[in-house]
């Protein structure tokens, strides 16, 4: 006859006398489950009535079997508190309860304080252990420490824990399936596959939260329908139904018994018959638009009308769920609560100007008639009225624009959403563009000079510096989501979306886009006055004169999430359990999605990310999920590294974008066709006045200059044109700074790989080697605006990798001849070498690559 | 688009239901609140638009006559006047060019307009119900500056004289008239009464000020919250309503925390509560509506609206009938018309945002889901609201009495056993638990932020704000 499975009171009497024979002074406090056994408690940790016991709230009232040594008077154990220690060692004095009331502050804080989360661990270690021995599979210790951790999270009662534990293991023979029946006891639903998994925890978790769903009051539409849908169910009869019922209306848990916990979910997320014939049911949890639309809908611009019409622009927010075509699809955004350019009690606002370190309230705000009376004087000295129809007809155009300014965080979610959001974002741009090319076609362009001065101040909030008010000098600027170099990319991405919704991978193309096109051009262009650089923002970016580091938002997943699963290719020990630091990460979804995809598509078991800043602009690691470790802001990296004991399989560093400027430019190469803008890379002569080891070097520059086809771009900077001057276009040095190269090399020994990760607009030109050869480049990736490089210290797990699978192949391979090839594949192939780590196919195809790369370079002719 | 222009119209059950959350939740703030509070006592003032031209229309000159010719000849200094009495009279920048309120440190500053969503006159009528000598000490409260106050001399230099001003007509009985409700009234009215505190004197207006605008904002919150339960219920005890646990830690609280949970549940039962009280209010007022048998279909929801909600303007009863369609079952109809006043979310968002602006309910949109919370400044409102100045009161009676007051569960109670009433949102041996570590979380918070001694033996009391002060 095996032994009974421990209770939580022969736990916590183990914690106790544990603590009891540690502690020195001879006390300690024992804070208890409220409705735990108290006489087995005592009789287990004092068989022979030793200890002196004290009784305080809640315990105060108990009355256990025992008297002796035992009192529930605070004076009484004050004064057994105050015996000699040769006194207390003999005759320890344990406290039970809180010791919260009057008088007894001096037992509170005792030395020795064991908590509940401290019996529950006690708890765990004791149930584990009787379950090893007495139970051969591993599933029940499983189930078990996953519903310690629930108790722990006060998900479950653990007085219930400790019942339901020794109901279930009563008979080891039957410790694998008796639990996922008796869930109910525990306020869970039955659940057959509760022990499936790999880790019961998540299983155990999905249905905490259906019972929780149950309990609570609908505060979703989603939830609605699952409750009306369930009542439904129960109105035709269906059993699972009225028990669900039944335990919603009383709270009993008694109604949970003879559930099962799929049965539930099918009724809650029952997807509506199909005509066509279903498909498998509907996904878990619900995806976003833009996965949506990578998973191919049949019908996309249905779904798109559906997916518009569940909601109203004049709705404060929008978290929705709807089945389309057998996806869950989610929608959960929320506008602003008012708008700059159209406030509630006043005409709409063009622009805004304030002296700089005022804030926006204080703002000077300029209505329609700042840009009427420059249009009316122009069309005064034109003799004509063209230009004040235009400028009416802009203005009638714009106040449509209220709801894109309130939602603009979800600024292409809504045009793609909302048709007639959509059109009116189009009309206001056709209009500007109207204008625009009316003032500027003008032959006597002095006439419009006023007019051209307020078209270029329109649609952002000027920060100047005090001077005269004739002559502001504007220092920064932040743009409306309304403004063209915002609306204008916008709107060709959703028209692309609109155009080909049938697109295979149509989302992360838009995500793609989004991450790189807005604003439409890097600097913007003011007259008398600097120019101004991007800084920060997409939808409402800020330009300012002098532009602080900063790294932009990043919202697609592909590169960090393409980088772990080549790692984990490489490295098969990571698979289990893979750890990542992540300095500086950016802001944005994208790394926090990267690794619930690696999770989700079960790249690894399970990974933890360690997560170090060093600048304010950072993500929010809250955002990162409960996996993350916060180490907080430190000024320099190199020094940390040196000091710290953390290690991890790959290290992200993450560099602010290079501050550019606006630099008259030669621009050798003409504007090509196209969307958007393109690079001119030059390299710029030794200067004479640099540091004696670069002197001789030249230095590269990347310029960035608007394309013909990118319309507002050119526009802009023929508004902002102020004489018969060069264009001054974005300029950028896109090379590792020394104090950069240095921290890289810090982080080296710290991990197996380190990731570099530099934002646009060229990103950076990599060094082959770091530190004399101490980091080897691996290859890159691209992760939104960032491209992402990849070093390591050596190739070996690379090369094993190569060679395994050259094993069986009539080639006999020479490690330093394999990782010379490799080299080269890296340099030659962006990706090449990270891709051997992703699937097993891929090894042949780059080494046919290498084979080809090595026979071309030797024998030109390809023989 | 009905939905949408429906949502959040009073005009329905305004007669019926007191403290109604408006259609404009998002614009009512404390300051708002105390000038439609001061509107409905006193009347506006012709001369708090020349406050407004001064603070937010920088190109029309004031007609401030005690303002010196040197300074409003001189732009740079008028420029320079216009931002020092920014600071002071709207220092939380809720003045708008057509509308809004100032920090009114003078009756004469008080204006009329529809910031507050009606809650301020609500909130006067409510107050004046339960304490008759409210008006006079309203009126000695901005009486005739003494040495030493110096804002109530500002307001007086910048208004001039405010004898004029008369009390207007307010209701005699509290707004509801159930066991309870009455209680209830009696017990928010007096959240104005530290603002009345003798001990402050006038140096103290800015505080006492701050105090009266938050009492008259928890009144208008707490009410709303629970008004169209109450009217519907008319319960006799707290255990007759949902029950409004509040998270006691540190606000927001993180969204794992057990408290945390239980304060969100408790938040969604309690919008649940006022929602279906909401709808069976408009129920009984269209089953109490005999519609003709002979009615033909396509007329019924015009008769039927018509007569039951006669208060409604034209235009709304026309949108209620839109909302409607060809329904002819009461029930029916009610449940579309208050799908249509209060959609799905609606009072969840609305109760969100006036509580949070309190500090009473939080967090902020997109940081988590909606839940009971105590910021410091609404616990040392409530504190100063139920202990006498100059007393101390045991923590946990403490707890009791804001229980008794005001529905609001902290802790697992003394006189009442509050597991109980929370049992239904989860296991009881959580609850419990949850509760007393709710209750010890607020207790050290309420140390470390003074509002409560704790002594050497062991004992924690809750303490009058007016004793710190002396």
């Amino acid at each position: 006859m095996p032994s009974k499975f421990p209770t939580i009171a022969a736990a916590a009497a183990e914690a106790a006398r544990e603590a009891l024979d540690k502690s020195r002074d001879g006390l300690a406090r024992i804070e208890l489950p409220i409705e735990i056994a108290i006489d087995e408690f005592i009789s287990i940790v004092d068989p022979e009535d030793q200890i002196r016991i004290g009784l305080t709230d809640p315990f105060r009232s108990a009355d256990p079997a025992r008297k002796r040594l035992l009192s529930g008077n605070a004076r009484q154990l004050t004064q057994w508190r105050n015996r000699p220690i040769a006194t207390r060692r003999k005759n320890p004095l344990l406290i039970l309860g809180e010791a919260a009331g009057r008088e007894e502050s001096g037992l509170r804080s005792f030395r020795n304080v064991i908590t509940e989360g401290q019996i529950l661990s006690a708890y765990s270690d004791s149930g584990n252990r009787w379950l090893s021995d007495h139970v051969e599979p591993k599933a029940p210790q499983r189930l078990f420490t996953a519903l310690i951790v629930l108790a722990k999270q006060r998900k479950i009662d653990t007085i219930d824990l400790s019942s339901f534990a020794s109901t279930v293991f009563r008979q080891p023979s039957k410790a694998h399936t008796a639990p996922q029946g008796q869930l109910f006891s525990l306020g869970l639903i039955p659940d057959s596959r509760a022990m499936d998994g790999a880790s019961c925890k998540p299983r155990l978790d999905l249905n905490y939260s259906i019972v929780e769903m149950l309990r609570s009051s609908p505060d979703t539409r989603g939830e609605e329908r699952q409750l009306a849908r369930l009542d439904d169910a129960a109105e035709s009869g269906n059993e699972v139904a009225i028990a669900a019922r039944k335990f919603r209306a009383t709270g009993n848990r008694k109604y949970l018994r003879g559930l099962e916990l799929d049965a539930v979910r099918e009724l809650l997320f029952k997807k509506p018959a199909d005509p066509k014939g279903g498909s498998d049911g509907p996904s878990e949890r619900p995806i976003s638009l833009f996965d949506a639309l990578d998973e191919g809908l049949q019908d996309p611009e249905a779904a798109l009308a559906r997916l518009g019409a569940s909601w109203e622009l004049d709705d404060e927010s929008v978290k929705e769920t709807l089945e389309i075509e057998g996806h869950l699809i989610g929608l959960d955004m929320s506008r602003r609560d008012a708008s700059f350019a159209f406030p509630e009690e006043a005409d709409q606002v063009l622009l805004s100007r304030r002296e700089v370190g005022h804030s926006r309230e204080d703002a000077r705000e300029e209505g329609p008639g700042f840009l009427l009376n420059a249009a009316t004087l122009a069309d005064d000295q034109l003799g004509t009225t063209d230009i004040s129809e235009a400028t009416r007809e802009f203005l009638g155009a714009r106040e449509k624009l209220l709801h894109l300014d309130l939602w603009s965080d979800h600024a292409l979610e809504i045009l793609l959403l909302k048709p007639e959001l959509y059109e009116a974002a189009d009309a206001y741009l056709r209009s500007w563009l109207g204008l625009t090319d009316l003032v500027l076609s003008q032959r006597e362009p002095a006439k419009c000079r006023a007019v051209r001065e307020a078209l270029a101040l329109v649609d952002l909030d000027w920060e100047y510096e005090a001077e005269d008010r004739d002559a502001l000098k504007y220092v920064a600027a932040e743009m409306y989501p309304i403004h063209p170099f915002v609306l204008s990319p916008l709107l060709l991405i959703a028209r692309h979306a609109r155009s080909s919704p049938n697109q295979k991978n149509l989302g992360q193309q838009l995500r793609w886009a989004f991450d790189r096109a807005i604003p439409a051009y890097p600097a913007i262009w003011c007259q008398r006055t600097s120019n101004l650089v991007h800084g920060s923002g997409s939808t409402r970016p800020r330009f300012a004169a002098r532009v602080a580091y900063h790294r932009p938002e990043v919202s697609s997943t592909s590169g960090v999430l393409d980088l772990i699963v080549s790692y984990a290719g490489l490295y098969p020990f990571a698979c289990s359990h893979l750890s990542l630091l992540f300095v500086d990460p950016p802001k944005g979804s994208g790394v926090p999605n990267a690794l619930r995809a690696a999770l989700r598509r079960s790249v690894v078991d399970d990974l933890s990310a360690t997560v170090l800043t060093t600048a304010a602009d950072a993500v929010d690691w809250v955002t990162l999920g409960h996996r993350t470790q916060y180490l907080g802001r430190q000024s320099q990296v190199r020094s940390w590294a040196e000091q710290t004991f953390i290690r991890a399989n790959v290290a992200f560093f993450f560099l602010p974008a290079r501050p550019g400027a606006t630099e008259s430019h030669h621009g050798r190469f003409e504007p090509s066709r196209g969307v958007h803008n393109y690079f001119t890379i030059s390299a710029r002569e030794p200067s004479l006045t640099g540091q004696l080891d670069v002197r001789d070097e030249f230095t590269p520059f990347v310029a960035l200059q608007p394309r013909d086809s990118n319309e507002v771009v050119r526009r802009m900077m023929e508004i902002g044109r102020g004489s018969q001057d060069e264009d001054s276009f974005f300029e950028v040095q896109p090379m590792l700074t020394e104090d950069e190269e240095q921290e890289i090399l810090a982080l080296a020994p710290l991990c197996d790989w380190v990731v570099v990760a530099a934002p646009g607009p060229m990103g950076l030109v990599p060094p082959r080697r770091l530190g004399g050869g101490k980091l080897l480049y691996l290859g890159r990736e691209d992760f939104g605006p960032f491209a992402l490089f990849v070093y390591c210290g050596d190739l070996y797990a690379v090369r094993k990798r190569v060679e395994a699978e050259l094993t069986e192949g009539p080639v006999w391979p020479v490690g330093t001849n394999v990782e010379e090839h490799l080299r080269r594949l890296a340099l030659s192939v962006p990706n090449g070498v990270l891709r051997i780590g992703r699937s097993q196919g891929a090894v042949t195809v780059q080494v046919g690559l290498m084979a080809a790369s090595h026979f071309a370079e030797h024998e030109p002719d390809g023989v | 688009m009905t939905v949408s222009k429906l949502r959040g119209r009073r005009s329905f059950l305004r007669n019926q239901v007191p403290f109604l959350l408006g259609r404009n939740y998002d614009r009512v703030a404390p300051s708002h609140v105390l000038n439609g509070f001061l509107c409905a006592a006193f009347g506006p003032n012709p001369s708090a638009k020349n406050i407004r031209v001064l603070l937010r229309n920088p190109d029309l000159l004031p007609e401030i006559p005690s303002i010196a010719a040197s300074i409003l000849e001189d732009p740079q200094h008028l420029s320079r006047f216009r931002q020092a009495m920014g600071v002071v009279l709207n220092a939380d920048r809720r003045l708008f060019p057509s509308g809004g309120s100032v920090f009114p440190v003078s009756l004469g500053m008080v204006s009329q307009h529809l910031m507050d969503d009606g809650f301020g006159s609500e909130v006067w009528e409510l107050a004046c119900a339960c304490d008759r000598n409210l008006s006079p000490r309203i009126r000695s409260f901005f009486g005739a500056p003494i040495h030493g106050d110096v804002l109530g001399q500002l307001g007086s230099v910048l208004c001039g004289d405010i004898s004029a001003c008369d009390p207007k007509h307010s209701r005699t009985k509290p707004p509801w008239d159930s066991e309870l409700g009455a209680t209830y009234a009696r017990k928010l009215a007096a959240l104005l009464s530290p603002a009345f505190a003798e001990a402050g004197g006038f140096a103290m207006r800015s505080s006492r000020l701050i105090a009266l605008s938050s009492g008259c904002f928890a009144i208008g919150f707490l009410a709303t919250l629970r008004s169209a339960e109450i009217t519907h219920r008319r319960p006799k005890t707290w255990s007759d309503l949902s029950p409004m646990f509040v998270f006691g830690g540190m606000p927001p609280g993180r969204a794992n925390d057990p408290a945390t949970r239980l304060a969100s549940k408790s938040f969604a039962t309690v919008v649940a509560a006022q929602r279906d009280a909401l709808r069976e209010i408009l129920v009984k007022r269209l089953k109490r509506r005999r519609v003709p048998a002979s009615t033909p279909k396509t007329q019924y929801a015009r008769v039927v609206v018509a007569g039951a909600f006669p208060d409604a303007s034209d235009k709304d009863q026309e949108l209620a009938r839109d909302a409607v369609g060809r329904v002819q079952d009461a029930e029916k109809v009610a449940d579309r018309l208050a799908d249509a006043l209060y959609p799905a979310g609606f009072l969840d968002r609305g109760f969100r945002r006036v509580g949070r602006k309190l500090g009473l309910a939080g967090p902020d949109r997109g940081f988590g889901s909606p839940r009971f919370l105590l910021e410091t400044p609404a616990l040392a409102l409530l504190s100063a609201a139920t202990v006498p100045p100059g007393n101390s009161i045991g923590f946990r009676d403490w707890l009791d009495e804001i229980f008794l007051r005001f529905g609001i569960i902290l802790g697992p109670g003394q006189r009442t056993d509050c597991t109980a009433l929370l049992a239904h949102l989860d296991t009881p041996g959580v609850v419990t638990s949850i509760l007393r570590e709710n209750q010890e979380a607020l207790r050290r918070r309420m140390v470390r932020a003074g509002l409560a001694m704790e002594y050497s033996d062991g004992e924690t009391e809750v303490v009058s704000p007016e004793r710190r002060t002396d």
